[in-house]
């Protein structure tokens, strides 16, 4: 398969290359020169010397593409299939089935689409036109598509760089909840456009989402109706946590203790974890909880507080916007959290702790619990087989502050809009072209090929109901892939990209061990999801004020916070805490999200 | 950093052009019509130095055009020429920020921790060094001290988290010696400064060495038979001797040095600090890093740099003129 897919992308550009070399030179050089004038721009806005040679990489693409088409066009019979200028079988078959006019064009159109390489690709594909999936696209809508994908770790600086410097990819895709100042900021920036009357005019297939399921189109667009970006949707899904609590089960056995529901109960659990040594070496050396820390982030640690129905940052009570740390309760989840680091109960690391570190101490059975994707109970299910085949983790509960308390999920993933999506930039010269593409994805046709991969691929196959499942190539791979991994190879069915996702193969992807059902019963039943703060936007006038307030108190509330925590200074300084943060602007910037939740309620 | 760059490059410059055009003072005209001649007459020599005032103008002074946007509130959409003018907006909200004087006291402090342990650490090596008899010896101590050097900060910083950890190596022998309890020495803002600067020196200590074992070498023997003569011993020699003859050139280096006062590398601080320890290891470099590039607040990080850079050149230029004052020994 990897030899194939060599074949078919690696060939014809060599011959290419091979047969202009006479003008690849002046391209390169240009290129150069573009860079070495690009990097000096940035200089002074960037102080990190890391910075230039990231602007140097994102500003080299455009130079890049512009030398390309020349080299395309100059010798179109080169590489007459590979290529897709003409349209082959797939496209054809397509228009017939009613969906849009396929192709999209048969013009020479390459788009340059910002998109973050998921890990799970990297094994076997150094690109995301190396995956069958987009190399379908390309074949049925004759558009081609060039993938910026930047360095892992540094997705978001590299986005910001490319922005500063003006060098904007064709398409965009973000978690656009982490971008600063939200869709208000990128319309401003030129990373987003309007794309109310494009989808309006070019995009029945989402026009239609839309009426189906009315939250998708009020998720994705401004409180004004501009409409940003192309979202990953996941409206019909059977499991809406991704993610939670969960917990050594042999362990509780061993100790005879049930499951954890309070608070209370969390704490004797705990104990029982750090004193009667469950995991029987005879050494105290167990972690009761190992959250993932991280630099300037509130930590896992913060999902206790939903116990007080609280987080570390925004969330929604109904009709009120709260930002948690202002709130009386926020004291007691961080006495709380103090006693429990105290007592040895949390990870003294936690804020060093970064997903391996978790992995790697959770798979050697030295950390009875955590906060995890439900995915990770597989991933452990199969390292204990060999290292402790007693080990067994399930999901456990929300805490909750006392008995008879709700629990909630603060932060619910599988959510209609989770605000991962591409937006369509400025820059753009083919945006007909583009919302038709991005429409094809929300057609039928792209419904099945983004889930399950083209017709043929070798994970997918009918079953008797007639209904797509995963064949032996996903869930036992022979090259010895993970699932995700063998699935990704194939089509995004394990990742992102714009498209409506298919909960049924989710439950096939996620729910291989019994324990994985339970896990997703456990943390959705009598679960309240309301407190999850909505995407709401800011006027244009404000953003960069209630951006700048945001990340000025986030940064100062988690300082304190973990100082607290760790022990590090006195609670007596919780007063002087509350106060700095509203001498810094806090009430002011719940004033903004309050009349911004207003304005979302009321589109 | 971009500032004594720029100090340099000035001085290079002048250099460039001084050279050929003999008599300072006149009329411009007169001054230009030389300056014309002289380029004529020697074609070569400038054709030469074309390179070098490329680089500069590209890399140094065009950079200079969007230091502007500390002065505006610059959105890209709208490019550095249209964003609207802010005045001086963004250099009030930084004095007025919660901020403000830590990552003074902390930039200023980790420096003069640097100056204070890390400048006189590589002389006095290669002092040592010079002392030592036995060439096999001297050279492994070379190699030794010159490796860390070598090696990626990233990796250097993989190392110190390790060791550092609770149950790391440093964790495990004073345990075992002393019978300590595991600390988390990363996440304790006491310990930052500490293990920045010592792991600094570790890291810099042999490399640093070079140029004053170059200085030594250049020292002349007579002078040591001599006060071997009148009697000198090897303490006295170093004393009287050495330490004088290298003078010039760890003064020069304490110059260049005072222009990175206001100034530390941010990679290696991010790669070590977090939330917990911001206190002390939150610096100026840091946040602007932060500011700008996480947070998409440009204007506002581009003044603090500005202003960082301002303060830099400052310095350089009052330790230069100090120098020239006492010791005749000055960059410029």
């Amino acid at each position: 398969m990897k030899m194939i897919l060599k074949k078919i992308h690696g060939t014809p550009g060599l011959c290419r290359r091979g047969a202009r070399r006479g003008r690849l030179l002046p391209a390169l050089l240009a290129a150069l020169l573009a860079v070495a004038l690009a990097s000096g721009c940035a200089a002074p806005a960037a102080t990190a010397p890391a910075a230039t040679s990231g602007t140097a990489a994102a500003s080299a693409e455009p130079a890049a593409t512009s030398a390309e088409p020349t080299a395309t066009s100059a010798e179109p019979a080169a590489a007459p299939g590979a290529d897709g200028g003409g349209a082959p079988e797939g496209g054809q078959g397509a228009s017939e089935a009613g969906g849009p006019s396929l192709p999209i064009t048969t013009e020479d159109i390459t788009l340059t689409y910002f998109m973050p390489l998921n890990p799970k690709v990297t094994k076997t594909c150094k690109d995301y036109s190396e995956v069958l999936y987009y190399q379908e696209l390309e074949k049925r809508t004759g558009i081609k598509i060039r993938f910026i994908h930047p360095a892992m770790g540094s997705e978001s600086e590299q986005l910001n760089l490319a922005i500063s410097s003006g060098d904007l990819p064709d398409l965009c895709w973000q978690g656009w909840t982490g971008y600063p100042g939200g869709y208000t900021k990128a319309l401003k920036d030129g990373i987003a456009t309007d794309l109310r009357e494009p989808i309006e005019q070019w995009a029945p297939n989402l026009m239609k989402t839309y009426e189906q399921w009315p939250v998708v189109r009020v998720d994705t667009s401004t409180d004004n109706g501009e409409i940003v970006i192309f979202p990953i949707i996941y409206v019909d899904m059977e499991q809406i946590s991704q993610s939670g609590f969960f917990m050594r089960y042999d362990w509780l056995e061993k100790l005879g203790l049930e499951p954890p529901e309070t608070m209370d109960d969390w704490h004797a659990v705990l104990t029982a974890f750090k004193t009667q040594d469950p995991n029987g070496n005879g050494l105290a050396d167990e972690i009761p909880f190992s959250p993932v820390g991280g630099n300037n982030s509130d930590t896992q640690i913060v999902k206790f507080a939903s116990a007080w129905r609280l987080d570390g940052d925004f969330l929604r009570w109904g009709d009120h916007a709260v930002y948690s740390p202002l709130e009386p309760d926020f004291k007691i989840f961080v006495e709380t959290m103090r006693e429990w680091y105290a007592e040895g109960l949390i990870d003294p690391q936690y804020l060093a702790n970064d997903q391996k570190m978790v992995d790697d101490l959770m798979g050697t059975s030295v950390a009875g619990s955590a906060f995890e994707r439900n995915s990770k109970t597989s991933a452990l299910m199969t390292i204990f087989k060999t290292t402790d085949p007693d080990g067994v983790v399930q999901g456990v509960r929300f805490p909750v502050a006392s008995e008879g308390g709700v629990p909630a999920n603060v932060n619910a993933w599988l959510v209609p809009i989770n605000q991962g999506g591409a937006t369509i930039s400025r820059q753009n010269k083919y945006v007909e072209e583009s919302v038709k593409w991005f429409d094809y994805l929300y057609s039928d046709e792209g419904f099945y090929l983004g889930n399950w991969g083209p017709e043929g691929a070798e994970m997918t196959e009918i079953g008797e109901d007639g209904l797509p499942r995963l064949t032996e190539y996903a869930t036992s791979n022979p090259d010895g892939l993970s699932m995700d991994e063998a699935i990704c190879r194939i089509c995004p069915g394990g990742m992102d990209s714009a498209r409506r996702y298919d909960p049924r193969l989710y439950t096939q992807r996620m729910m291989i061990f019994p324990q994985q059902f339970d896990t997703a019963e456990i943390w959705d039943s009598g679960t309240d999801f309301s407190l999850r703060y909505p995407n709401v936007s800011f006027k244009e006038d404000e953003v960069s004020e209630v951006t700048s307030l945001l990340n000025d108190i986030n940064t100062y509330k988690r300082e304190m916070m973990h100082k607290m925590i760790m022990g590090q200074i006195g609670m007596d300084q919780y007063d002087t805490f509350i106060a700095t943060m509203k001498g810094m602007g806090a009430d002011r910037l719940v004033e903004y999200h309050q009349s911004a939740l207003d304005r979302y309620l009321a589109r | 950093m971009a500032k004594s760059m720029v100090a340099k490059s000035a001085a290079l410059g002048g250099i460039g052009i001084g050279g050929g055009a003999p008599s300072p003072g006149g009329a411009l005209a007169g001054y230009l019509g030389r300056l014309g001649k002289n380029m004529r007459a020697y074609y070569q020599l400038y054709l030469l130095i074309i390179p070098v005032v490329a680089y500069y103008l590209v890399f140094h002074y065009w950079p200079m055009y969007g230091a502007q946007i500390a002065f505006k509130d610059f959105s890209p959409g709208e490019g550095i020429w249209g964003s609207p003018w802010a005045g001086l907006k963004h250099f009030r909200t930084y004095f007025g920020s919660y901020y403000f004087w830590r990552l003074i006291r902390n930039t200023l402090l980790l420096n003069v921790y640097n100056l204070l342990y890390g400048f006189p650490a590589p002389i006095i090596l290669a002092l040592l060094i010079n002392e030592v008899r036995s060439r096999g010896y001297k050279r492994a101590v070379q190699t030794i001290t010159y490796i860390p050097h070598f090696i990626s900060l990233i990796v250097i910083c993989g190392l110190l988290k390790d060791m550092l950890n609770a149950n790391g190596l440093i964790n495990y022998l004073l345990n075992a010696a002393f019978g300590r309890e595991g600390v988390a020495y990363l996440l304790d803002p006491r310990y930052f400064r500490t293990i920045y600067v010592a792991s600094g020196i570790w890291q810099q200590i042999g490399w640093g060495s070079i140029i004053y074992l170059a200085a030594i070498t250049s020292i002349d023997q007579e002078l040591y038979e001599a006060a071997s003569i009148d009697g000198a011993r090897r303490l006295r020699k170093l004393i009287h001797i050495t330490i004088p003859s290298i003078l010039p050139t760890i003064i020069i280096m304490l110059i260049m040095r005072m222009g990175q006062m206001m100034n530390v590398g941010a990679e290696k601080v991010m790669l070590l600090y977090n939330s917990a320890t911001y206190e002390t290891a939150d610096v100026i470099s840091t946040f602007v890093y932060r500011k700008g590039l996480l947070e998409m607040d440009y204007s506002y990080s581009a003044a603090v740099g500005l202003l960082n850079s301002i303060v830099n050149f400052a310095l350089v230029a009052s330790s230069n003129s100090i120098s020239k004052r006492f010791s005749e020994t000055s960059l410029w």
